[in-house]
């Protein structure tokens, strides 16, 4: 039996020894109870309730990175949960700025700006501060590109930023022609420290050629992650879906699908209440005139895609597709 | 013939709440075998394996169609589409080839029984199915086609079965009208990546004249500010771990479900149609016919109309 010295200030401590002793008594409601709330948790914890990402990820309305000035609040909120999922403190992360498109025909109404991509470059201190080691790098157009730069300014320039140019590797280049290509892999056989963990980019709807012309292979671990930050347009009535264009792009060169999560940059409007819905007071018999077949229907755009791309094991040759699958739009 | 006084719906009919289709529809509120109870299914339903979840299909009717519209699934498992197309004020066909069919029948019963207007039929397809409803003067009628991917152990097959439905079913939908193919995530049995899907299902629209709209995601989550509430089931979580284990990467929960628009010749306008489909009654007849027999001969053989006197002989008397 319990016993206390002091009485006033020990009455909450008489009650906490009380409860605990109720705690410790054996009734069978409660211990069946008890038992049931540790088997619920140990099944928890070994199916992964307490941890686990999901394919959506709510981030609008974030509020901007620190440090930051175009870049946008979930665009940054994406970079950080990519950066503490899917790498450990010590890895390398790459952001990938892609190249503004020469033509971008956008149909969205809402927050989003001219260029929701903006600024991809402005997390770096942000991924510094969870303890990873970042670079920063700008894509290279394709060959089939007409405003491809050519002054040395402009390679200069891409050079001096990131230390890190992606080239595409020479159409040209055969097995007994050695080059650039080769001493580049070389080199990155040689320097495999300078391989990344994690790669960030993002692509514009309408310039995906790019992706074809980057060698991944040399920028990236064989257990990392390219994650691509994507979004459909709509090019007149049609639709402009990169997503598949992206996959097949990836897979022709032995990358793995891992996963395609939404992100929301615009709050949903919720469904109408069923309670709160009221028919119409004068409903005709016969329907009205219908609304004219030609009519479009508005799309009004609230997320963005991002795909996940890890490489195929070393050993599954059948993954990767022949070159002429590949397709770009 | 039917003197059950006309009971208000469990869910009233409701007009669309949006006319803006949004790329992420807020379907996920509640898990699906509570949609599935809440709305009078029959427990067997649930069996389904490509289930298209009521909220979904409610959403995609109440957003692309209206009172009166005929809307059709050409491959419609346990029901669900024409149960939620009746809910909604609308006609609703579907066609199965599965021994389940009853399943179908059930719950299409059991909408019917709760009060709902408007007319729904289940039938099984077969090949002279189509040619049937052309005969009945279907054709160019239905304004949206609702329909969801079912895989089979090669999921090739599954694809290649929708390029036939696809085809078969494609003159019925109106110039215009909408068609709608939901598809769940999917992996490969043994690399575990996931299956480009949309992707085929984008090519074999594409190859019968469907010029895509919009590319959606049906949640089945529920978003609570910066929170995601996942409904899944303990089985496809230890799926997923299985999944992460094999790849050695972190693996996603699903929460949505991947929604392909089509439109049907969005450039050509068909004529309007002499008479428009009626919308169903609210209240039943007093003559003695049943609502739904009402609502098959008005859709089926439309009566002669005054008003359908052309203005040119208007004018000449």
């Amino acid at each position: 039996m319990l016993s206390t010295s002091d009485g006033d200030s020990a009455g909450p401590l008489r009650r906490h020894r009380h409860r605990s002793r109720c705690r410790s008594c054996t009734s069978p409601a409660r211990t069946i109870r008890r038992r049931r709330r540790a088997t619920a948790s140990t099944l928890a914890r070994r199916a992964g309730f307490s941890s686990r990402p999901t394919t959506l990820w709510p981030f609008a309305g974030a509020d901007q990175l620190p440090g930051t000035a175009q870049l946008a609040g979930w665009l940054g909120r994406v970079i950080v949960t990519l950066v503490t999922g899917y790498t450990r403190p010590g890895d390398r992360v790459l952001l990938l700025n892609p190249l503004a498109p020469a033509r971008r025909q956008s149909t969205f109404r809402g927050t989003r700006g001219p260029d929701p991509y903006a600024g991809l470059g402005e997390a770096v201190w942000t991924v510094i501060r969870l303890g990873r080691s970042v670079d920063i790098a700008t894509a290279a157009h394709g060959p089939d590109y007409p405003h491809t730069p050519t002054d040395a300014s402009h390679r200069d320039a891409v050079e001096s930023a990131s230390g890190l140019r992606l080239r595409r590797p020479d159409p040209h280049t055969s097995a007994g022609d050695h080059h650039e290509s080769d001493s580049r892999a070389m080199r990155a056989k040689q320097r495999p420290g300078d391989r990344f963990d994690l790669i960030i980019t993002a692509v514009y709807p309408h310039d995906t050629d790019w992706l074809a012309h980057t060698d991944w292979t040399m920028v990236l671990t064989s257990t990392g992650t390219i994650a691509a930050i994507t979004h459909s347009d709509n090019s007149g009535s049609r639709l402009v879906d990169p997503t598949s264009a992206i996959a097949d792009t990836f897979r022709s060169r032995g990358w793995r699908w891992l996963d395609h999560i939404a992100v929301l940059t615009e709050h949903l409007h919720a469904p109408m209440n069923a309670t709160t819905a009221t028919v119409p007071a004068a409903v005709p018999m016969a329907a009205p005139t219908a609304a004219p077949v030609a009519e479009r229907l508005p799309v009004r755009s609230v997320h963005h895609d991002l795909l996940l791309f890890v490489a195929a094991p070393p050993g599954d040759h059948a993954h990767a597709a022949t070159p002429g699958e590949a397709s770009d739009e | 013939m039917n003197d059950r006084p006309f009971r208000l719906l469990h869910w009233p009919v409701r007009e669309p709440f949006d006319t803006v289709l949004t790329s992420a529809w807020p379907t996920g509120t509640n898990p699906l075998d509570t949609q599935l109870a809440d709305r009078g299914y029959h427990p067997a339903t649930a069996t389904d394996p490509a289930l298209m979840a009521p909220a979904i299909a409610e959403y995609t009717i109440t957003t692309l169609t209206r009172r009166g519209d005929v809307v059709l699934d050409p491959d419609c498992g346990a029901g669900i589409t024409v149960v939620e197309a009746l809910r909604a004020g609308r006609h609703a066909i579907g066609l199965t080839a599965r021994r389940r069919w009853w399943l179908a029948r059930a719950n299409v019963t059991a909408i019917k029984a709760q009060g709902a207007p408007g007319d729904g039929m289940v039938l099984v397809r077969r090949p002279s199915t189509v040619a049937a409803a052309e005969m009945a003067g279907l054709t160019s009628r239905v304004a949206l086609l609702l329909t969801t991917l079912r895989l089979t152990p090669n999921p090739g097959t599954g694809v290649d079965r929708l390029r036939t439905l696809l085809h078969e079913c494609r003159p019925l939908v109106r110039p215009g009208g909408h068609v709608v193919i939901t598809c769940a995530p999917h992996r490969h049995p043994t690399r575990h990546d996931l299956l480009d899907l949309p992707g085929q299902i984008l090519a074999l629209a594409n190859s019968v004249g469907l010029a895509p709209v919009a590319r959606c995601l049906a949640l089945t989550a529920a978003v609570r500010g910066r929170r995601v509430r996942t409904h899944a089931t303990l089985a496809q979580r230890r799926t997923v771990t299985r999944v992460e284990r094999a790849t050695g990467h972190p693996i996603a929960l699903a929460a949505h479900h991947t929604v392909l628009v089509f439109r049907a010749d969005p450039d050509i306008a068909a004529p309007a149609p002499l008479r428009p489909i009626p919308s169903p009654p609210d209240s039943p007849r007093r003559s003695g016919m049943s609502r739904s027999s009402c609502a098959v001969r008005d859709m089926w053989w439309p009566r002669p109309d005054r008003t359908e006197i052309p203005a040119t002989s208007k004018q000449a008397a």
